[in-house]
């Protein structure tokens, strides 16, 4: 069930990627919802479940462009693994915390992708990629809270919290 | 058995209709006259009875007012269900009015430039868009049944959008021309020099035009059109303006950033060009700057891949007969000799789509193909050209900067 769950909310946030969040784009940004997804989900259930998320929701993305399949599930697959290792670690509890945290992943999956957008052969400036980078990572930081607290809640005692199917 | 009578009760009933009788007769008016009884007993009751008549009226409107809340409270939820259903009406006419005013512009794009130039264009609405912040392509509502095919020029009445890459039945991929991995040929259009344009970061919204020749005077606010020589995109397509100058850093050519017409991010419907035929003899006096700047448009979109073979020197040069009084630069005639030729027109979706980086056939690649540091004279050849935005442009055709006749 949990499985099933994620594997919508995986689905809804590509569909929105695609779609509308290109009408709410700041500095020429948008934020990134399939990052915040397995973020939120490696930080509550550790790496391995994590990075397998990361791995697939990754993968998800891939396949919608249809190019270059690997570049996002390789980014996210290392996202879910790292905030997940910080599971057991951090104060679940706290928004500043996942705030900042989710900054620091997106900026992280950001740059590796932009190392796997070098190996294969896609030059971009590395000024440029930076200011991509931190602008993005900031923004889909910024929208962490609106979102965390019912992730949380339904991990604890909602859809989220069902044993693995 | 009978009841014994009570006479003392009997007694106070009759003193008590005696009394009554006695009041009836003392009230008795002589017509409308009050008796001074009667006028007593008003004076003392009236204001009792406004009294009373004022609390009974209260009592009504609470009633009523109790009674009509909930029939209002109804009535209200009625008229708010009909606002928000007229509102909702409202917004998708609102959408439907902007919709229609933007393929108006389109229609009157196509009407006053584009058919001029010669370009069969064909609308088409955004669909769908790269999910990430790194690409730049969106999937637009045409495909194979509506005769796209790969590398055909995308375009909007602003300027140059991109070109398609992959096609489906009832989809197309389009390569925004921000894409890190778009190259278009283009030129400086006040001093027709040749550079490559590169895509940055797609969402930065930013270009980077390399390869200018190095003795040629880099401008804020020039205008960037498209060269046509030997690109898979057409000439005389405007991409931008320049917005900052600089030198590369090996220093041996010019570099600028170019800031482009077209707002990708708010792309919704855009023209795809299928293909060309020989433009009006005197496009370029009804055509509003600054389209139709560089070359006029001529062979196939996609018709030529970077890297192809073209015609044989001395053939097929890629210069189509240009109208009467239309001056051509040396650096837009420059080519390298084998260089392919617009005019040679190869069906358009024959052959694999160009792979990446090598979108344009770059008058000035790396490596040095046509164009590329070739001292360039400035071309005015009598032709007012102020750099305009085509958004700033007048609405009429005809109005634009070039007399015909005066060049040359």
């Amino acid at each position: 069930m949990r499985l099933l769950a994620m594997l919508g909310l995986i689905l809804l946030a590509l569909f929105l990627q695609i779609t509308v969040l290109n009408e709410i784009m700041l500095l020429g940004v948008k934020p990134d919802l399939l990052l915040m997804l397995v973020v939120f989900y490696a930080f509550l259930r550790g790496p391995r479940e994590g990075g397998f998320l990361g791995f697939t929701a990754g993968l998800m993305a891939d396949l919608a462009i249809g190019r270059y399949i690997g570049l996002n599930a390789l980014s996210y697959l290392a996202v879910g693994c790292l905030v997940g290792l910080l599971e057991s670690k951090l104060y679940k509890e706290s928004s500043i915390i996942i705030v900042v945290l989710t900054g620091a992943a997106s900026f992280l999956g950001q740059l590796v992708y932009y190392s796997l957008l070098a190996y294969s052969g896609i030059y971009v400036s590395p000024m440029t990629a930076l200011s991509v980078m931190l602008s993005s990572s900031v923004y889909t930081a910024l929208l962490v809270p609106l979102f965390y607290k019912k992730f949380h809640r339904s991990s604890t005692r909602g859809w989220l919290s069902g044993r693995e199917t | 058995m009978a009841r014994p009578v009570n006479y003392k009760r009997a007694v106070l009933l009759a003193f008590l209709i005696f009394i009554t009788l006695a009041v009836v007769k003392a009230t008795v008016s002589q017509g409308w006259q009050l008796s001074p009884l009667g006028s007593a007993a008003r004076d003392i009751t009236g204001p009792l009875q406004g009294v009373a008549m004022k609390v009974g009226q209260g009592v009504r409107g609470v009633f009523s007012f109790s009674l009509g809340l909930v029939k209002m409270s109804r009535q209200n939820q009625e008229y708010r269900k009909r606002i928000e259903e007229l509102e909702g009406s409202l917004r998708i006419y609102q959408e439907y009015a902007l919709e229609n005013q933007r393929l108006v512009a389109l229609q009157n794009f196509k009407s006053a430039t584009a058919n001029p130039l010669g370009f069969d264009t064909m609308t088409a609405a955004v669909v769908g868009r790269d999910p990430g912040n790194w690409f730049g392509t969106i999937t637009i509502n045409r495909g194979t049944l509506d005769g796209v095919a790969v590398n055909m020029t995308v375009i909007t009445p602003a300027g140059l959008v991109g070109r398609i890459i992959s096609v489906a039945k009832n989809t197309s991929e389009v390569l925004l021309i921000t894409d890190p991995r778009s190259g278009v040929g283009a030129l400086l259009q006040q001093t027709r020099a040749p550079g490559l344009l590169q895509g940055t970061v797609s969402t930065r919204g930013r270009l980077q035009m390399v390869h200018i020749s190095s003795d040629i005077k880099v401008e804020e606010e020039q205008v960037v059109v498209t060269s046509g020589t030997g690109s898979l995109f057409l000439g005389g397509i405007p991409v931008g303006s320049v917005s900052k100058s600089g030198r590369e850093p090996a220093g041996l050519f010019n570099s600028a950033e170019i800031t482009p017409y077209v707002d990708f991010s708010r792309l919704e419907e855009v023209l795809v060009v299928r293909g060309t035929r020989q433009a009006e003899g005197d496009a370029l006096s009804i055509v509003l700057p600054p389209w139709g700047q560089g070359r006029i448009p001529s062979g196939s979109p996609g018709s030529i891949r970077a890297g192809e073979e073209g015609a044989p020197a001395g053939q097929g040069d890629g210069i189509v007969e240009e109208p009467q009084g239309r001056n051509r630069s040396p650096a837009t005639g420059a080519k390298k000799p084998g260089q392919g030729s617009s005019g040679n027109v190869i069906p358009q979706n024959q052959g694999p789509p160009a792979p990446a980086n090598q979108d344009s056939g770059q008058p000035a690649a790396p490596g040095g193909s046509g164009g590329q540091g070739v001292p360039v004279t400035p071309d005015t050849g009598g032709r007012q050209t102020n750099p305009t935005h085509p958004e700033n442009l007048p609405a009429e055709p005809g109005q634009g900067t070039i007399v015909p006749g005066t060049a040359g």
